[in-house]
């Protein structure tokens, strides 16, 4: 009895699970491409940055003992909040880097720049073995509340994992909610509705830009530390530019500008995902195989579809529609 | 309304323009530089870096014919069709069909291939580019992400993500005799003169036949060419067949060269991206000139990085050869966005500008 | 009084053409100053020009004393100078409402610190905009369609709402690019009157427009452009009358 129940909760873990954490990715997304339309398309090396970050920093430089490769880390493992942080702000200052020059770029321009610079991160993390660990991985990432949990693997720790991963996503989205539906999220959608004109009419486009895609890849940079602490190992190839598609597709399909509806966009992804792992036990060996790429261009269609028939998604934008203040 | 305003002031990037007067052209001066960087390099590090430049005319000759033909699609369509590298994939698998499996010459791979892929086109074009003709350009280009997926996922399905290879023979480098270089004459040779071949016929399409010229007006100003009389909607699915056809041929060439598997048109992707942008975008010259250079830049740069990862300075070495080119295109897309020979558009629009230069020289 | 508004020597330039060629203008406060002159007289560029839209190649702007050249168009805005465009840039997706908020001078619930750290203040500034911003639209008369999505208001619609965008900012001055061009007679009128009431109320206009009528009967003065240039300025009767003007007019 009690193994049914550890199983189903290791099961459910690994869904919901990435399922929050893709959630997270995407709503930082979100708040560049969803609210102030800019382009994002590296953010796969946004992830990894953050990924990596928190891995350097949570396990520290001689992580693995015994083994003659080290990468590059503080002598000692800091806290992993504080290594969460330090995650957070990496990724943002790197996005902020990345977006000074760009931003002025038109969107596809800035799409192309920002896939460009992925695939250079992906390369150097790849590649720096001796920074990163390289196609050797980062590894022995520590979970939070390890001491707490009988057994380091196991049904108890990716259970809690759960609690802790949605705990952030909540947090995350009350705050993105709050900030969004203030005057500055208002005027992130002015720029994203016609930036001249909110020029125009006084609003600092660049500086608003520049803020609403760093504050992004900081909530992308978060969900690569949570991603690293679940998966305790760090590969290069977990961030490749297919995995930026993953994010768009989330974003779009879900509803681009409302934070909820790319929540759901994230679920409903993994729960198509999780669908068709379940087929594929009564399905005949090489079908099995295929089950992968037919789930892949379903994804397509459907993204084909929402562009050409619903751009805003299944939850749509909600509508401003303050209380009068006037009598009446 | 039409041409009455004076403007208001769109894409304030390109609203002023260099100074007129007797200049080389920009393209000629980056020519200019990329040999002279090859000749000191040679120079400096001996006959590898002649070697490296050599192999990226080659590799770039491929470029060349992916970037001519997502050029003319983005210069009509004015969106990035990310699907572009899967469509040479279609046409890499096409020719892979007929050649392996059916046993056929390669040369009937090619014809089928060209055939495949431009009808594709053209059913892309009616089911999907043509109804967000209004919409803004990002829309067309999440199309084709989706469109990207869906192809390169359909051709898994069908052949499985293995590695395949076409039935060629491709024979071994040969060394130019005396400048210690060498030169596979067959795999890089047929390449360069392919791609050379339809360079020249797409110039002369473009500037000899009416079609051309109709493309390049469409291109221009979509609206002016369609009341002017030009039948748009044929012009543009022609732009597809032939932007198809370069694609379709360009895969078959990459199958050739390296081998056959359902991501091979999009690990190009960017290089032809590069190419286009470095090139200009709305310039099908610019694109081919974009391509050579994208090619030997990056041939340079996995040179140059080799270098560095053998004195120590880094681990990876060969792997980086993208970097120099992406760090090519990111530059001018910063510092030069209408690249080496695009067209630059200003705030006023060239008919606008056109009319107020009549009336300076007539009257005033 | 001195001008409000003076422009000195400007020149504007795309490409070898010199939209603007070397003009110098002023306008006197608190009044309705038109602006006309032929098609590629450079009326809107100088617009641009003034609002930092476009650099100029030369010349200065100065606003209330105050130059403003070469500012970014944000910090002209707030200090008090804004224009509307001639075709209306509405913010589509935005409900009306929402189009007034963006063009009201700063909040604090811009400021991402504000709004974590002052949450009450950010509210009440808040209320206080849409109260506002609910006058200025009783003002143009689109009060019932304060909720309604920008995109689905009719031409002459988005051009009021253009007005109460601008009337939102607070400003002193307001460049009007064709305000009443293809607005049916009864709108035109309303927003003309609009215009009036805000001037007496301490408001300066410069505008440019097309229709004669317009410009005769509402502008105090009137200055016509030419090439570049000013060709030619002062009241309404003798503008109409001078030589030079309907020369400028008819070798186009």
């Amino acid at each position: 009895m009690a193994d049914v129940f550890q199983s189903m909760i290791l099961q459910l873990a690994g869904f919901l699970v990435p399922a929050t954490i893709l959630a997270i990715l995407a709503l930082g997304l979100n708040l560049q491409w969803g609210h102030t339309g800019l382009f994002n398309a590296g953010v796969a090396a946004f992830v990894g940055v953050g990924a990596y970050t928190f891995g350097m920093f949570a396990t520290g430089k001689y992580s693995n003992p015994g083994v003659s490769w080290y990468h590059w880390g503080p002598d000692r493992p800091i806290d992993m909040i504080a290594a969460a942080l330090v995650a957070m702000a990496v990724a943002g200052i790197f996005g902020l880097l990345v977006a000074a020059p760009t931003l002025r770029l038109r969107a596809d321009y800035l799409a192309i720049a920002t896939l460009a610079l992925a695939e250079i991160v992906r390369l150097v993390l790849k590649n720096e073995r001796r920074f990163t660990g390289g196609d050797q991985s980062l590894a022995f990432i520590p979970r939070p509340f390890e001491a707490f949990v009988p057994g380091n693997i196991g049904w108890a720790s990716d259970g809690l994992f759960i609690f802790i991963v949605a705990g952030v996503a909540l947090g995350v989205v009350v705050v993105l909610e709050y900030v969004t539906r203030a005057p500055w999220g208002r005027d992130l959608r002015a720029i994203r509705e016609d930036e001249e004109a909110a020029i125009a009419l006084g609003k600092d486009a660049f500086r608003l830009k520049l803020t609403a895609f760093a504050i992004g890849c900081a909530i992308m940079g978060l969900a690569g530390a949570l991603l690293a602490s679940f998966n305790r190992v760090l590969v290069p190839d977990l961030f490749v530019p297919a995995s930026t598609f993953t994010a768009y597709v989330v974003v779009i399909l879900g509803g681009s500008g409302n934070n909820r509806g790319v929540v759901l966009g994230a679920y409903l992804f993994y729960v198509f995902g999780w669908s068709t792992q379940q087929v594929r036990g009564y399905l005949p060996p090489d079908w099995s195989l295929r089950l992968d790429f037919i789930n892949q261009i379903v994804v397509g269609v459907l993204l084909i579809l929402v562009i050409l028939f619903r751009p805003e998604g299944v939850l749509p934008e909600k509508k401003y529609v303050p209380r009068s203040p006037r009598a009446e | 309304m039409a041409g009455a305003s004076e403007g208001t002031g769109s894409d304030r990037a390109d609203v002023d323009l260099p100074k007129p007067g007797v200049r080389i052209p920009r393209w000629a001066l980056a020519v200019i530089l990329l040999v002279a960087v090859v000749a000191i390099m040679s120079v400096v590090f001996g006959g590898n870096a002649a070697q490296a430049a050599l192999r990226g005319v080659a590799v770039g000759s491929i470029y060349v014919l992916g970037a001519s033909g997502l050029s003319l699609t983005y210069g009509i369509k004015k969106f990035a069709n990310f699907a572009h590298g899967d469509l040479m994939t279609v046409g890499a698998y096409v020719a892979f069909t007929l050649n392996v499996a059916a046993g056929q010459h390669i040369l009937a791979g090619v014809v089928f291939a060209i055939l495949a892929v431009a009808l594709l086109g053209i059913f892309l074009e009616l089911s999907i580019f043509r109804r967000l003709e209004g919409r803004a350009p990002v829309a067309a280009l999440i199309a084709s992400v989706g469109v990207s997926l869906v192809l390169q996922n359909v051709l898994a399905a069908i052949f499985t993500g293995n590695v395949q290879y076409l039935n060629v023979g491709v024979p071994r480098d040969v060394p130019i005799g005396g400048t210690g270089l060498s030169f596979n004459f067959v795999k890089d040779g047929v390449a360069l003169a392919v791609s050379a071949g339809f360079v020249i016929f797409l110039h002369v399409m473009l500037s000899r036949t009416t079609l051309g010229k109709a493309m390049r007006a469409c291109a221009d100003d979509l609206d002016l060419a369609r009341t002017s009389g030009i039948n748009t909607r044929n012009v543009i699915l022609w732009t597809w067949v032939i932007a198809g056809s370069f694609a379709a041929v360009a895969g078959v060439l990459l199958a050739i060269i390296v081998n056959v598997y359902p991501l091979l048109g999009f690990f190009v992707l960017l290089f032809i991206f590069a190419a286009v942008i470095v090139g200009g975008i709305g310039s099908p010259y610019g694109a081919m000139l974009g391509g050579l250079i994208i090619g030997v830049v990056q041939e340079l740069s996995k040179f140059i990085f080799v270098s560095m990862q053998q004195a120590g300075l880094i681990e990876g070495g060969a792997e980086y050869g993208p970097v120099g080119a992406f760090l090519v295109m990111i530059a001018v897309l910063l510092f030069m966005p209408q690249g080496l020979m695009g067209v630059r558009r200003h705030a006023m629009g060239g008919r606008v500008l056109a009319r107020r230069v009549r009336r300076r020289t007539e009257g005033a | 009084m001195p001008p409000i508004l003076e422009v000195r020597d400007i020149v504007k330039t795309f490409g070898g053409i010199r939209a603007v060629d070397g003009c110098t203008l002023s306008v006197a406060p608190q009044t309705i100053t038109g602006l006309i002159g032929p098609n590629g007289a450079g009326k809107s560029t100088l617009f641009n020009v003034i609002v930092g839209l476009f650099a100029a190649e030369e010349g200065e702007v100065h606003f209330d004393g105050q130059r403003i050249d070469g500012l970014p168009p944000f910090r002209i805005v707030r200090n008090g100078l804004i224009k509307t465009f001639q075709i209306p840039r509405e913010l589509r997706n935005l409900t009306v409402l929402e189009n007034l908020m963006v063009a009201a001078p700063p909040m604090a619930g811009e400021r991402l610190h504000e709004l974590l750290l002052r949450p009450g203040q950010v509210r009440r500034e808040e209320e206080a905009v849409i109260k506002r911003a609910e006058d200025v639209l009783e003002t143009v008369g689109l009060r019932e369609l304060r909720d309604e999505y920008a995109r689905n208001l009719s031409g002459g619609q988005k051009k009021l709402l253009e007005i109460a965008r601008a009337l939102m900012a607070k400003p002193r001055m307001m460049l009007l690019d064709e305000p009443v061009a293809g607005v049916n007679p009864t709108l035109a009128q309303r927003i003309l009157g609009v215009i009036e009431e805000l001037r007496a109320s301490g408001l300066t206009f410069f505008l440019v427009e097309h229709d004669m009528d317009v410009v005769m009967k509402r502008c105090s003065w009137i200055i016509v452009m030419h090439q570049g240039r000013r060709l030619v300025e002062g009241l309404p009767e003798a503008i109409k009358a001078d030589p030079r003007v309907i020369e400028s007019y008819l070798g186009v």
